[in-house]
């Protein structure tokens, strides 16, 4: 689906990210963390063709992205982001705005097949419900939904997510990674997101890969990267990682000072 | 109803309100014609009804026409691509580039070959120059964010006035009565392939920037975003950008300096309509239109027989306009 080459890109001439190597599948989850700096979000903007990479390729489904028009890449991918800037429109308008990929040149209005389309998506994740609402008057994670579902409308295969539950509540947080999981199970839709919370990426994603200082420390199963000693290594900071008695994927604990001094 | 048919609608009811006003705006002045007087001229059977309906008011109305049109165009494109609601070519300093310009030329002879034509194409590149400061200083390097625009493009207005005085002060007697007289603002326009060409120009702006209004909706979520849909942001802003510049710049070597045009109008749409540029592009360019030819009649006929130059109208009710967007902006347009 998604084929990373020698990856180096930064800004101004800095290297953030260092010889990027990693493929993603077609239907996988695919989380991405790493400590505050480490290049999660420079790798998402080269993977839009935001940022230009000063050398290697990224291929999606076999061709490179550098060869493909923005249009076309935007009907195969689409991107929610942390940037949450919306102008002054309807949660309707704004899912609506997915389907501009799929306008022609001369084309200004949708058409019938574009609403229904927006409809469609509206009611699955539950954003119709506040439809003639603008988006400055909802909710941080009503707000996310309505960016979720725009995205969703734009029918990508592959849905790229850049911290989706930052500053929501437990509620929501579960109620998006839920969402996308669903997403991905019956549309088969690839995912690809950037997520803060390591217990959420254990918990959501068939596939985890660690950044540290712009290279992969670790690439794998949540097992195989959500160790103690890789987030001790590379997050400086002491945990221990047990597994959750329910889903049985792995779960990381923080140790205060007060404990660890407790425990010496 | 969908938004096809209610565009179609509103812009049908602007047309409506354009051609009403400039219907008055024809027939009132130091001497009032009556609908009858109008008919009369028309078919030719009054030849001094004819004169002053024809020769003198309707060049103004053409012209308020092309200039109201174009102005408020440009305050709305600019708004879109800077997602700031505050600015507009006055207010960036772009009319004030596009003065400088004409002014250089005015004195400077340098577009003697052009005959008609020069004023305009100066006007254009000193807008040009301005948009391409702006876009290098904001857009481009992130220097300033959206607010620090605003206080940049007053300065620009600042330093262009400036420049402006020190011509002044450098010429002759009489070219600074040409000069004065053309920056106070007046639609009084008598060349009439120059009509024509604002006219022309005006449309042909307004037609191309439709093309690309879809685009300017998706900028509203960001540029980032934009992308993000596939617009190719960079193209969409170079193309504007030109439009723009070539709106106010023949605006402002047309009629001089006729500020808030392109605050006021698209604004007040806004408030009604939308931020759906579909619509309000065509709106504002229609309601603008029929906005600075009110404002034109008014400045004839208020304090007749004296004239009063229709930018210091449109100048006192933009400002004032102007502070109160400023003191409830957060309601109206949140980042």
């Amino acid at each position: 689906m998604l084929d990373i080459k020698n990856l180096i890109c930064g800004y101004n001439g800095k290297n953030i990210l260092n010889d990027i190597n990693f493929s993603v599948n077609k239907g996988e989850i695919l989380g991405i963390i790493g400590p505050n700096g480490s290049g999660k979000t420079t790798l998402l903007r080269a993977l839009t063709r935001i940022l230009k990479p000063y050398s290697g390729n990224i291929f999606l489904l076999g061709q490179d992205i550098h060869d493909m028009g923005y249009n076309e890449i935007a009907r195969k991918v689409a991107v929610v982001s942390q940037e949450h800037e919306s102008g002054w429109m309807k949660v309707e308008e704004y899912a609506l705005m997915g389907r501009v990929p799929y306008y022609n040149r001369f084309q200004l209005f949708e058409k019938k097949g574009d609403i229904e389309i927006a409809e469609k998506y509206m009611l699955m994740s539950g954003v119709h419900l506040y439809r003639d609402k603008f988006m400055q008057q909802i909710s941080g994670g009503e707000r996310q939904l309505a960016e979720i579902t725009r995205a969703l409308v734009q029918e990508p295969e592959l849905l790229l997510l850049d911290e989706p539950t930052s500053h929501l509540d437990i509620t929501h947080q579960v109620g998006i990674l839920d969402l996308i999981k669903r997403l991905n199970s019956e549309l088969k839709i690839t995912v690809v997101m950037i997520l803060h919370d390591l217990n959420l990426a254990g918990e959501y994603c068939d596939k985890i890969i660690l950044l540290n200082q712009g290279c992969i420390y670790n690439h794998g199963t949540p097992h195989e990267v959500l160790t103690y000693k890789a987030i001790e290594d590379v997050y400086k900071t002491v945990v221990i990682v047990e597994n959750n008695p329910i889903s049985n994927k792995p779960y990381v604990f923080l140790v205060s000072e007060a404990e660890k001094k407790k425990n010496i | 109803m969908n938004n096809k048919k209610k565009s179609i609608l509103i812009f049908t009811g602007f047309l409506a309100i354009l051609i009403l006003i400039s219907i008055i705006s024809l027939l009132i002045g130091s001497k009032n014609t009556s609908p009858a007087d109008l008919l009369r001229a028309i078919t030719g059977q009054s030849d001094s009804e004819y004169s002053i309906l024809f020769d003198i008011r309707l060049p103004r109305i053409l012209i308020g026409f092309a200039v109201g049109g174009g102005l408020s165009l440009a305050g709305a494109i600019l708004q879109g691509i800077f997602r700031n609601p505050l600015v507009e070519p006055y207010t960036l300093g772009i009319s004030g580039g596009a003065t400088l310009g004409v002014c250089l030329n005015l004195l400077s002879g340098l577009g003697a070959g052009l005959s008609f034509l020069s004023m305009p194409l100066f006007g254009f590149l000193g807008a040009f120059a301005v948009i391409l400061i702006l876009y290098s200083l904001s857009v481009k390097r992130g220097i300033i964010k959206m607010n620090g625009l605003l206080l940049t493009g007053v300065m620009i207005s600042f330093v262009s006035t400036s420049i402006l005085m020190l011509i002044i002060a450098l010429s002759k007697a009489e070219e600074i009565h040409r000069i004065m007289f053309w920056i106070m603002g007046s639609l009084e326009e008598t060349n009439w392939p120059l009509i024509w060409l604002s006219i022309g120009i005006s449309i042909t702006g307004l037609i191309v920037s439709c093309f690309y209004c879809v685009d300017l909706n998706a900028l509203s979520i960001g540029e980032e975003g934009a992308a993000h849909l596939g617009i190719n942001v960079e193209k969409t802003k170079r193309i504007y950008f030109i439009i723009t510049s070539l709106l106010t710049g023949f605006a402002v070597s047309v009629s001089g300096v006729i500020a808030f045009i392109g605050l006021i109008v698209p604004h007040f749409l806004r408030m009604f309509l939308g931020g759906d540029y579909r619509i309000l592009l065509v709106s504002s360019y229609l309601a603008g239109a029929a906005f600075l030819i009110f404002c034109d009649t008014v400045a004839r006929t208020a304090l007749s027989p004296v004239e009063v130059p229709v930018g210091v109208i449109t100048g006192i009710i933009g400002g004032c306009f102007f502070i109160y967007t400023l003191t409830r902006r957060g309601i109206l347009w949140e980042k």
